[in-house]
């Protein structure tokens, strides 16, 4: 049984780091009201005027998440919806 | 479903004197590592996205080539590694999972047939999983929604089935009284029938020796043998369906 055990101890502390680790991406921009938010479509429009290729966006927590291509590299931009100032940029 | 199995790379019977007396290596060393191996890619996958985006892709292509491997050794693997009757017990799973409800567990060497439907949705899933992660990082499908959602979706059911699988496992553990984690670590399983019946059949083999069956008793066929006289063989009583003693792998299905 020791070498249950063994196993055991290893999948629990898998598990307790990982969930640790869970804590997520970037995602929080605002503690603003989502009713007062300005559009996603805006967040795009910025994102275009900065000269990335816009491929979709979508709200990530309280923030607006804008996936951009530019140069021929890969961005996730994080702009917050209260006034659309550019929280994060991540290189993916 | 024992056959004559010449390719297999298990010794004969697979059995050792010992310790392992009444046990089968059943899982192959190259399968065992490939099993928690991939249980811990998946695991690390699992807790690391949009977090740890390096170790995450590094879980991502060990998968993928442990698929590869999967692959190759469901063709060249040794018996219960092979995928040569996943076929024949996922059409028996259906009826497998509704007698399952009766406590019918079956008794099987390898995978049962809902392990077997467990493998094939996992490795379907793995694929998906897998190779739209891949295209994610590639700047043709980067922020593609279909690309995202489908890997999202196979992703979460991978953690669903692996869940489903451990919870099998252990049930079916219990209801079988057979360590199957420890299997799948070591590799050796018990002979089913051979744990609990071992003391009984061992009884009926002292009770043989002095016992005489009457005449009446015998199979037809046979009694029309003494009653002409012939010389004639004592018929074996263990070898009446209702005497015989449940020692080897009766109906062990693989």
């Amino acid at each position: 049984m020791k070498l249950m055990n063994v196993l055991a101890t290893t999948i629990a502390i898998g598990l307790f780091t990982g969930s640790a680790a869970m804590a997520d991406g970037y995602k929080t921009c605002t503690k603003m009201d989502k009713a007062s938010w300005k559009p996603a479509s805006d967040a795009e429009a910025k994102a275009k005027a900065a000269g990335y290729e816009v491929r979709q966006s979508k709200v990530e927590g309280t923030c607006y998440e804008v996936y951009g291509v530019k140069d021929g590299k890969t961005f996730e931009l994080f702009y917050s919806p209260e006034d659309l100032s550019l929280k994060h940029t991540k290189a993916k | 479903m024992r056959e004559a199995d010449p390719g297999s790379r298990n010794p004969p019977s697979g059995r050792r004197a010992d310790h392992h007396a009444n046990s089968v290596l059943v899982w192959d060393l190259p399968l065992r590592v490939w099993h928690w191996a991939l249980a811990g890619m998946v695991l690390i996958a699992w807790v690391t996205p949009n977090v740890y985006d390096g170790l995450h892709q590094f879980a991502g292509y060990a998968v993928i080539g442990l698929l590869a491997f999967r692959l190759v050794w469901g063709f060249f693997g040794t018996r219960h590694s092979r995928f040569e009757k996943v076929g024949l017990k996922l059409r028996a799973a259906p009826t497998y999972l509704r007698n399952l409800r009766r406590g019918d567990t079956g008794r099987y060497l390898g995978l049962n047939p809902a392990g077997a439907a467990l493998l094939v949705a996992m490795l379907a899933l793995l694929a998906i999983s897998t190779v739209t992660g891949a295209m994610q990082v590639t700047v043709r499908f980067f922020g593609v929604w279909w690309i995202e959602d489908s890997h999202a979706y196979a992703s979460h059911a991978i953690i669903v089935l692996a869940g489903l699988h451990v919870l099998g496992t252990l049930v079916m553990s219990r209801l079988q009284r057979e360590n199957l984690v420890r299997a799948m670590v070591t590799g050796w399983k018990q002979v089913p029938g051979t744990v609990r019946a071992a003391p009984r059949a061992r009884s009926v083999e002292a009770d043989r020796v002095p016992l005489q069956p009457q005449a009446d008793e015998l199979p037809q066929p046979q009694r029309e043998q003494q009653t002409r006289g012939e010389p004639s063989v004592v018929p074996n009583i263990a070898s009446t369906s209702a005497a015989r003693p449940r020692t080897g792998p009766v109906g062990v299905r693989d």
